[in-house]
């Protein structure tokens, strides 16, 4: 199994069962979830050794300083897991801030090295129940 | 209840039940939009002021319908950073609840203006007066002056709608109410209302930036992210409100919006029109007779349909001249020529007549909906 980063993140601790993993100074899971919507780009099928670009939405719903922290990406072959972080911003808060609810868009390209079907798992929080969320998709590789 | 049809139809159910007529009765409410409940965040038809909105990059709230004085286009009004740039319009499209349920496209968003353009800006930063862009509807589903109205604070449900009376300012120590996606229904005093400061956004491109905003309102309501946009009303009178403003953000214990007169004199100024939000200036609706013959022979009994669109759903329809009645179809035997009228009157009471000609004569041709007596 080889891991990637495709945004540098320290981990301070390893994946427990606390559903608000903090992996570092307010780096959380992405809420992928939220309300019930969820919104993914998986390509149904790809070439081996072409690269795929596949996106997953986080949504900012506990702060209006978190921005886009980095998406972790575990490539085992026939099963990928993509995993997206969000990090509260470090920038000097005005102490007043508008109130969306901010997007943010989780890309990772792959490269499949056989012909098969992958497994393309995401894994997050779902939003408000705030508890560990994961979804499947599968892409046919030819 | 919407209306006399309604109202016929219910009448009837409960002559089935044998219930004398009159022990019940039923009225026409105007503000109930229909007989199921919505929820802020969910599907809500025709579209009202307080529900979510969506584009690629932010979920946020509709402010108000907007009714542009200079065009037959109309529009919603939301915050300029629920879309992709605070002060420029890329045309962003909006859905409602989702981006994938789409209801217009981003058409105004002032620009940002500096000290040199302005004195009220202070040195060194960028500024606004409100945090307000226009939004074009691309669906006609919609209702002009209302917004969604739970029946308490603490539920994102809804069965009613508020009626806006009119445009208003915020005034120091009033009591406002703010509907939103997030939050709901909350309810706070107004502690400022020329309050000038910076404010921090993320744009489409996740890059944080602030905009001083000048002279906007604050109040003590409960509020969370996704409420941006919101519309805040105080209470006229039941089921009447006076829009005073448009909820942005704030703090953990004040909430802010940019005050009805700073948002609609921004957006005016930019597309070059007043702005209006109140029911008052709901689009009037239009009628055809879109089906029935101009000739009819003098032993025939003859239908007219008419349709309605635009304006404020439901409709009534009132015929006269050649034939009376009610109903969006009318019909009837014919001896003399002349008009045949209907007018068709909206929620609002704005109305709209069509005239048909019809001739009666011996050698009328053959029409689909007529038949001999």
């Amino acid at each position: 199994m080889k891991t990637r980063f495709l945004m540098l993140v320290l981990l301070a601790a390893a994946c427990g069962s606390n559903p608000v993993e903090q992996l570092g100074t307010g780096v959380v899971r992405g809420v992928i979830k939220f309300q019930g919507q969820v919104v993914i780009n998986v390509p149904e099928t790809a070439e081996v050794g072409e690269p795929v670009t596949i996106s997953v939405r986080s949504w900012g719903v506990e702060d209006c300083y978190i921005t886009r922290g980095p998406t972790r990406v575990t490539d085992s072959g026939h099963w990928v897991l993509v995993e997206p972080f969000d990090t509260a911003s470090q920038l000097p808060r005005a102490g007043v801030c508008g109130g969306p609810i901010y997007h943010f868009a989780h890309e990772a390209t792959v490269v499949f090295s056989e012909q098969g079907m992958v497994f393309v798992e995401f894994r997050g929080r779902e939003w408000p129940e705030n508890k560990p969320y994961s979804t499947r998709r599968r892409i046919l590789v030819r | 209840m919407r209306k006399k049809e309604d109202i016929d139809v219910v009448m009837a159910e409960v002559e089935k039940l044998s219930v004398p007529s009159d022990a019940v009765i039923v009225e026409h409410d105007p503000n109930v939009m229909r007989g199921s409940t919505d929820s802020l965040r969910g599907t809500v038809r025709p579209v009202v002021g307080g529900v979510q909105i969506q584009s690629p990059y932010f979920t946020c709230t509709l402010g108000y319908n907007v009714d542009h004085s200079s065009s037959n286009y109309w529009y919603f009004v939301t915050n300029s950073h629920c879309t992709s740039q605070f002060g420029k319009s890329w045309g962003d499209d909006v859905g409602q609840p989702t981006s994938g349920s789409k209801i217009g496209d981003e058409v105004a968003d002032p620009d940002l203006f500096d000290h040199d353009d302005d004195d009220d800006c202070p040195p060194g930063v960028n500024c606004r007066r409100s945090d307000a862009a226009l939004i074009k509807y691309s669906t006609s589903d919609w209702k002009h002056g209302r917004v969604a109205w739970p029946g308490d604070t603490g539920t994102l449900v809804f069965s009613s709608t508020a009626e806006i009376t009119s445009d208003g300012t915020p005034v120091q120590g009033y009591w406002v109410f703010k509907v939103g996606r997030t939050t709901g229904l909350t309810y706070g005093q107004v502690t400022d209302v020329c309050w000038t400061g910076p404010v921090g956004y993320q744009d489409r491109f996740e890059q944080w930036y602030y905009v001083t905003l000048i002279c906007q309102a604050r109040a003590q309501y409960s509020q969370g992210l996704g409420d941006s946009g919101s519309p805040v009303v105080w209470p006229y009178y039941a089921g009447h409100v006076v829009a005073v403003g448009l909820h942005w953000g704030g703090s953990p214990d004040t909430a802010g919006f940019s005050p009805g007169a700073a948002w609609r004199d921004e957006l005016g100024e930019e597309v070059g029109a007043t702005l209006y939000t109140d029911y008052g200036h709901s689009p009037p609706p239009s009628v055809t007779i879109d089906d029935g013959p101009s000739i009819v022979h003098p032993d025939w009994y003859c239908t007219w349909h008419a349709s309605a669109s635009g304006g404020s759903p439901p409709y009534s329809y009132t015929w006269s001249g050649v034939l009376s009645g009610t109903g969006s179809t009318v019909g009837g035997i014919l001896s003399s020529s002349g008009d045949l009228r209907v007018t068709v009157e909206d929620d609002a009471e704005n109305t709209d007549t069509e005239y048909k000609y019809i001739t009666v004569s011996e050698s009328a041709p053959y029409h689909p909906n007529c038949a001999e007596k």
